[in-house]
């Protein structure tokens, strides 16, 4: 993946604010389709947990318990050049990623991972950032996602 | 769902299957887990999430399905499987990939796992039939390795021959009893060719085998040490593409027995043959003797007695042949008692004298004080035979045959048989002799010289002394002659009591009595009835069974005696004898035949019960039994 597409991700970031904020103002009726964009599908992960809506807030809420600290350490790793660490967890954020259909998600942290594996940490900074910002975003259409009473495909 | 729940109840309806998941991503466990849990619960999910862990739980519980994570928090990769398979032998392996680690899955599922899934690939549906195959097949691998292992086992432990060729019999593959059949080992079997092995008629065989896709035959086989044997052979072409099925089996032995079979059954029905003739000529020597004694009685010339005494004696002596051959066919069950060797050998002279032949001469010695042994008679006279028929091979332009019967002591170290007293009875030939090597193999069953001998005779003669607790040996030299001694142990020094023998002594015979005589043979009956009535006696004749009843229906006197044959057409002598006890209880009963004793038993009369003479008989020797029978006892 080139560095340039991750930079053009910002614009898209005002875009999932201004979702953000119609939640906050709606409350209520999320349309899944709205939330559907190119780092995330939330069709695939609805039929992969076969529409079980209390199996999904499950892995939600799971997944909002182990990002933050998934996320520290592999900035950890990073900042200490400990290779196989940036290997390892960038495999884990990947594999829970994949999960749940966050794309972009899943190919930052398969980036770093491979640049653990090769050990080779030159642009890595930003692949984080782009992680971080990703993650982020991929916690916020999941909670819009389980905050629906009765999801519309 | 609804697929979802179909799918479960499916799995409900089959086994519940449990499940180990073995997985250390939380949510990829959480997952799995939720889609796991159906509405029919038709598995049982246990969750771990580090390979010791795993290991443990193994090492207690059996598992059908394992869902297995490679990269776990104490193993990871290709070892994380390689760890585990050996203690989940008979579970089914479902490993959780990586969408990168895709070959790696691939590698386990070669090595011995069922199937891989990628995550974040699959749903709850795919999961659930993945699992389900992954059991199955599980469950065919291990029911196809067993029949594999059934297979192989009987393959191996047969004691048939079973060898797998291609199309020119080359042997691809055989198992152990074939390469035995052949005279080689496996190895060596495996690579050489049918054709090299079977004697004559494969080739042809084969190739009608070929074409018909199966048969059966017969063919010998020369063994890798040259040794034929003869082998059953099963064959079945293309059980698989260019591969062919031959099952051996070694008849020699059993082909061996048939042949003896055959030669016994033979036997058996010249025996049964001997004694329908046996039973003609008694009757025929009855007849002779019959008259011979009425012209010996009722003439006054001294030159026609001596004539007619001359005919007695010669009917006599034929009689005494024909009941030796009986002897000889006959099959009963015999008895070890006390005998004496030199009356037994007395008793079957004449038909070794008849075996030998007319060119031979035979010699009898026996020591005056000879003691006596415990033996069946029976036995010992098919010994004597035995050895004599085996004299009379090794003398093809006549010798002679001599046998001595002695007492004899063994002394210790000093004898060819075990300390002790014996009577030792020797068959001495002047026949063509043994070299070395046929002598040490003489007694070997099936072992002949002669073209058409079953290799029997000497080992039934082995047999039998043994059997009677004796030793035998034999000493030969080549164109001198060979000498069998038989040892048996001596058991008694005393003699025993000689039975009587009737005929020279006159008893007197006289009597008033009525007599029913019934026998279908004419003259016989006729100069029997003579004798009796100048004997006083009253005679009722019938030539038949049924006349017999009519007969006595119609007499209203009393009968003092019944004498009837046994063999008649329209009522035999059992029906005769039957109906005289319930009308006639008073009556006694003789009956008098030319057959030997089992043939009357045959005939359901039991000679407890009745008294029986043999024919042929004399005169004197009937007139004795009736007054034996007619006086009162005691």
């Amino acid at each position: 993946m080139k560095e340039e597409m991750y930079c053009a991700l910002s614009a898209d970031q005002q875009t999932i604010q201004a979702r953000m904020d119609r939640q906050d103002k709606d409350g209520q009726g999320k349309v899944f389709q709205d939330l559907a964009s190119d780092g995330f599908d939330p069709a695939s992960l609805w039929e992969r947990v076969n529409r079980d809506m209390d199996l999904l807030r499950d892995l939600v809420e799971l997944f909002a318990q182990e990002y933050p600290g998934l996320l520290s350490s592999i900035r950890a790793a990073l900042e200490q050049g400990q290779f196989v660490d940036v290997q390892k967890l960038s495999h884990k954020m990947k594999g829970s990623a994949l999960q749940f259909s966050g794309r972009l998600v899943v190919v930052a942290a398969g980036t770093l991972e491979e640049m653990g594996r090769t050990e080779s940490l030159d642009g890595a900074d930003k692949v984080m950032a782009t992680l971080n910002f990703e993650v982020l975003r991929l916690m916020e259409a999941l909670k819009m996602m389980v905050g629906s009473e009765r999801p519309v495909m | 769902m609804k697929e979802m729940a179909t799918l479960a109840m499916d799995g409900a309806q089959a086994k519940l299957l449990n499940v180990l998941l073995v997985e250390d991503n939380v949510i990829d466990a959480r997952l799995i887990s939720g889609l796991l849990k159906g509405p029919a619960d038709a598995l049982k999910c246990r969750h771990v999430n580090r390979l010791a862990e795993a290991l443990q739980l193994l090492r207690a519980i059996q598992f059908d399905v394992i869902l297995l994570d490679l990269n776990l928090e104490d193993s990871a990769g290709y070892e994380t499987f390689s760890r585990i398979l050996p203690q989940a032998a008979k579970a089914a392996i479902l490993v959780l990939s990586g969408s990168d680690d895709e070959d790696l899955a691939i590698r386990t599922v070669r090595e011995g796992a069922q199937d891989y899934l990628v995550k974040g690939s699959f749903d709850g549906r795919l999961l659930l039939r993945a699992i389900r195959y992954a059991f199955e097949r599980k469950q065919s691998e291990e029911a196809l390795r067993q029949s594999e292992a059934t297979v192989r086992a009987i393959f191996e432990n047969s004691l048939d021959g079973i060898v797998i060729t291609e199309d020119r019999g080359i042997c691809m593959e055989a198992n152990s009893a074939a390469a035995s059949l052949v005279g080689l080992s496996r190895e060596e079997f495996i690579g050489a060719s049918l054709f090299k092995f079977a004697v004559e008629g494969f080739e042809a065989e084969w190739r009608s085998f070929r074409e018909t896709g199966s048969g059966r035959a017969r063919f010998w086989i020369r063994r890798h040490d040259g040794v034929k044997r003869l082998a059953d052979c099963c064959f079945n072409a293309n059980i698989m593409p260019g591969r062919h099925l031959c099952v051996l089996r070694d008849i020699t032995e059993q082909q061996s027995l048939e042949e003896q079979l055959g030669q016994a059954r033979k036997m058996e029905a010249v025996g049964r043959l001997a004694g329908g003739v046996a039973h003609d000529f008694n009757n025929i020597l009855g007849i002779i003797g019959g008259y011979a004694e009425l012209l010996e009685l009722n003439s006054n010339d001294e030159g026609q007695r001596a004539k007619a005494e001359k005919i007695l004696g010669a009917t006599q002596k034929a009689a005494s042949l024909t009941k030796q051959l009986l002897a000889f066919g006959r099959k009963q069950v015999m008895l070890p008692k006390l005998l004496d060797l030199a009356a037994v050998v007395a008793e079957v002279n004449s038909m070794v004298t008849v075996l030998v032949g007319a060119e031979s001469q035979v010699i009898v010695r026996s020591q005056p004080d000879l003691g006596l042994v415990n033996a069946d008679q029976g036995q010992l006279e098919q010994v004597i035979l035995n050895l004599a028929a085996n004299a009379r091979d090794a003398m093809p332009n006549g010798g002679t045959l001599a046998m001595t019967m002695e007492n004899y002591v063994s002394r210790p170290n000093a004898s060819e048989v075990p300390p002790g007293e014996y009577v030792r009875f020797s068959v001495s030939d002047t026949g063509t002799g043994m070299d070395p090597e046929i002598e040490s193999r003489i007694f070997e069953p099936f072992f002949t010289t002669k073209k058409s001998g079953t290799g029997l005779g000497l080992a039934t003669v082995y047999g039998i002394v043994k059997q009677s607790g004796g030793h035998i040996t034999v000493h030969s030299e080549l164109d001198v002659g060979s000498t069998f001694n038989i040892y048996l142990p001596l058991i008694a020094n005393s003699k025993l009591t000689p039975p009587v023998v009737e005929g020279k002594k006159r008893v007197n015979v006289e009597g008033s009595e009525t007599i029913l005589l019934v026998d279908d043979e004419d003259d016989l009956r006729n100069a029997a009835g003579e004798y009796l009535e100048n004997c006083g006696y009253q005679v009722l004749k019938a030539c038949n069974g049924k006349e017999a009843i009519e007969i006595s229906d119609s007499f209203q006197g009393r009968i003092g005696l019944v004498i009837s044959d046994i063999v008649m057409p329209k009522v035999n002598g059992r029906g005769v004898v039957d109906h005289m006890r319930k009308t006639r209880p008073e009556a006694s009963i003789l009956v008098i035949s030319g057959y030997a004793d089992d043939a009357i038993i045959r005939h359901g009369i039991f000679l407890e019960t009745t008294c029986f003479l043999q024919k042929p008989f004399t005169f004197q020797m009937l007139g004795a039994k009736i007054r034996s029978l007619l006086d009162p006892q005691g």
